[in-house]
């Protein structure tokens, strides 16, 4: 007998990684966190170190809401270069 | 970075939005139990690695990064599904022996059932489940793996769940509804909480399609609340990709996952259906989904009134282990018809019960950890009733909009009702007309 596949096709196109640059004390670094406990003490964390090893002077955290998409500002996508997020549970 | 339990789930996700090399870094799980100072190891052991992910050629890491899985040792749960679940690159169509038992076989292989045995969906019945629609119509995207829903994948999985031919508009409606982004089906199916899609039904098709609305509604026995729910269920899995312990991250599950439908049992109602007092036409068919836990019963045989048997009501919605708790959201109430007679013949209208249940349910402060009661008191000030002004001895109001709360009526003779906790503010029911 001929089976119809139920799952099927999904709707992703290949998004390529963008091209990395080296970490300079004027790169603005993003910091995202849920809103899971710990998760901005981890992201606290790595910031203290991107700092002491990498120089990087300038950090922008954005904190999600439980359970929501994130909801990112203007100003947060059109400043940090990189973003390092941390979500946990 | 996320921890090792979920490093599935990243990848799941990753992978569904077309980053498959996505550099994603585990810590141990679980994060919320670690002090400041492990917090600091995790973060020391991973810094290398965070900078590399920032730095470095983003070719390479896509090739380091697409081949990265957490080993299984390292992880504590297990799923069944530890790989890519249901082979969602396999043929549309596949031959296989005119056996029953292989088609089972293959289907638990693969994870497309709920665990039960389910129809084949040959081409026939498939085309039978059609009828005239177009087979490539896309009637919606169905998350968190971003699956293309169209009527062909539909009727294939509510073959396979045993509907009817007739019950397909309204598994292509429900499907409409749940992908409505207010709905937040990427959250639903991916949370640790046990919420699934209820669906309601409205209008003259309750009849037509023999809804149960009355004894046992919420539970089994009627092909058409069993077979729709179960597609909507066979859906989520094998569209969007809610594989157990892989995307579907619910921490127990529910007994309602494997289907929950039906319908108000308006001819024991004594107020117009929900539908219609939300401004909707009688005669127009309707579905709601609402993003819920299972049902908890309310049994109170000796309310005299209508106001005693709301407050048994009150005191069962008001529980602090519950999602609306401190999300708030839309909390159903499903009145039985016997408590919805004392209630209506005592004057209340279904406003009049929003209202008190909103006044009432109250989660006293000797059931609201110190932990909780920060919580409360730093989000959801507004909930918190007295006390010593600190937070401490406060009793919590469950609900503070009356408008929130959905209250049905449904089910058979018995002084029983029920109470549905939801996900929380983060989904909203969705009403969509059936076409």
């Amino acid at each position: 007998m001929d089976i119809v596949n139920p799952c099927g096709v999904f709707e992703s196109s290949s998004a390529p990684l963008t091209e990395r640059q080296p970490l300079r004390p004027e790169t603005v670094v993003g910091l995202f966190a849920n809103d899971k406990k710990n998760a901005d003490v981890l992201l606290g964390h790595v910031q203290t170190l991107l700092a002491e090893r990498c120089s990087v002077q300038t950090f922008h955290w954005f904190v999600k809401e439980a359970s929501q998409p994130a909801a990112f500002t203007d100003e947060f996508l059109d400043t940090c270069d990189v973003v390092v997020a941390a979500v946990c549970d | 970075m996320c921890t090792d339990e979920f490093f599935a789930l990243a990848k799941a996700e990753a992978n569904g939005w077309g980053l498959p090399g996505l550099p994603i870094l585990a810590v141990p799980h679980p994060l919320a139990k670690r002090t400041d100072e492990e917090c600091g190891e995790f973060a020391a052991d991973l810094i290398g690695e965070v900078v590399d992910a920032l730095t470095q050629d983003a070719r390479r890491l896509e090739t380091v990064h697409r081949q990265r899985l957490v080993p299984p040792g390292q992880r504590r749960y297990h799923s069944l599904f530890e790989s890519d679940f249901n082979a969602p690159d396999g043929p549309d169509i596949a031959s296989m022996p005119d056996s029953l038992t292989a088609f089972e076989r293959v289907a638990h292989q693969r994870g497309w059932t709920d665990g039960l045995p389910v129809i084949p969906p040959t081409s026939e019945r498939v085309d039978a489940m059609l009828g005239d629609r177009s087979a490539q119509s896309l009637i919606a995207i169905v998350e968190p793996r971003l699956g293309r829903a169209t009527a062909h994948k539909l009727a294939a999985n509510a073959v396979m769940a045993g509907c009817d031919p007739a019950h397909f508009p309204l598994v292509m409606a429900a499907t409409r509804a749940m992908c409505d982004p207010v709905f937040n089906l990427k959250s639903l199916q991916s949370t640790t909480h046990p919420c699934t899609v209820m669906v309601l039904v409205a209008g003259p098709i309750v009849t037509s399609l023999g809804i149960n609305a009355s004894y046992n509604a919420m539970g089994q026995g009627v092909l058409a609340n069993a077979a729709i729910g179960r597609a909507i269920r066979l859906i989520l899995m094998n569209i969007g990709g809610a594989s157990p312990g892989v995307l579907d991250r619910s921490t127990m599950g529910s007994p309602a996952k494997f289907s929950f439908c039906f319908a108000e049992n308006l001819a024991a109602s004594p107020w117009a259906s929900w539908h219609v007092d939300n401004g909707m036409d009688a005669d127009t068919d309707f579905v709601t989904v609402c993003g819920v836990e299972g049902p908890h019963n309310v049994n109170d045989h000796y309310g005299r009134t209508g106001r005693e048997i709301l407050l048994t009501i009150a005191g069962t919605l008001a529980s602090p282990g519950a999602n609306n708790f401190y999300l708030e959201g839309e909390p159903v109430v499903v009145l039985g018809p016997e408590h919805a007679e004392v209630i209506a013949r005592d004057g209340f209208s279904r406003a009049d019960v929003c209202a008190f249940l909103s006044e009432h349910a109250i989660v006293p402060a000797a059931l609201v950890s110190p932990a909780m009661m920060e919580v409360m008191t730093e989000r959801m000030p507004h909930h918190v009733l007295g006390g010593n002004g600190d937070g401490s001895g406060s009793d919590i109001r469950f609900i503070t909009e009356p408008d929130d709360l959905m209250v049905l009526v449904a089910g058979g003779a018995g002084r029983h009702s029920a109470v549905i906790p939801t996900f929380g503010h983060a989904t909203r029911a969705v009403t969509v007309p059936i076409e």
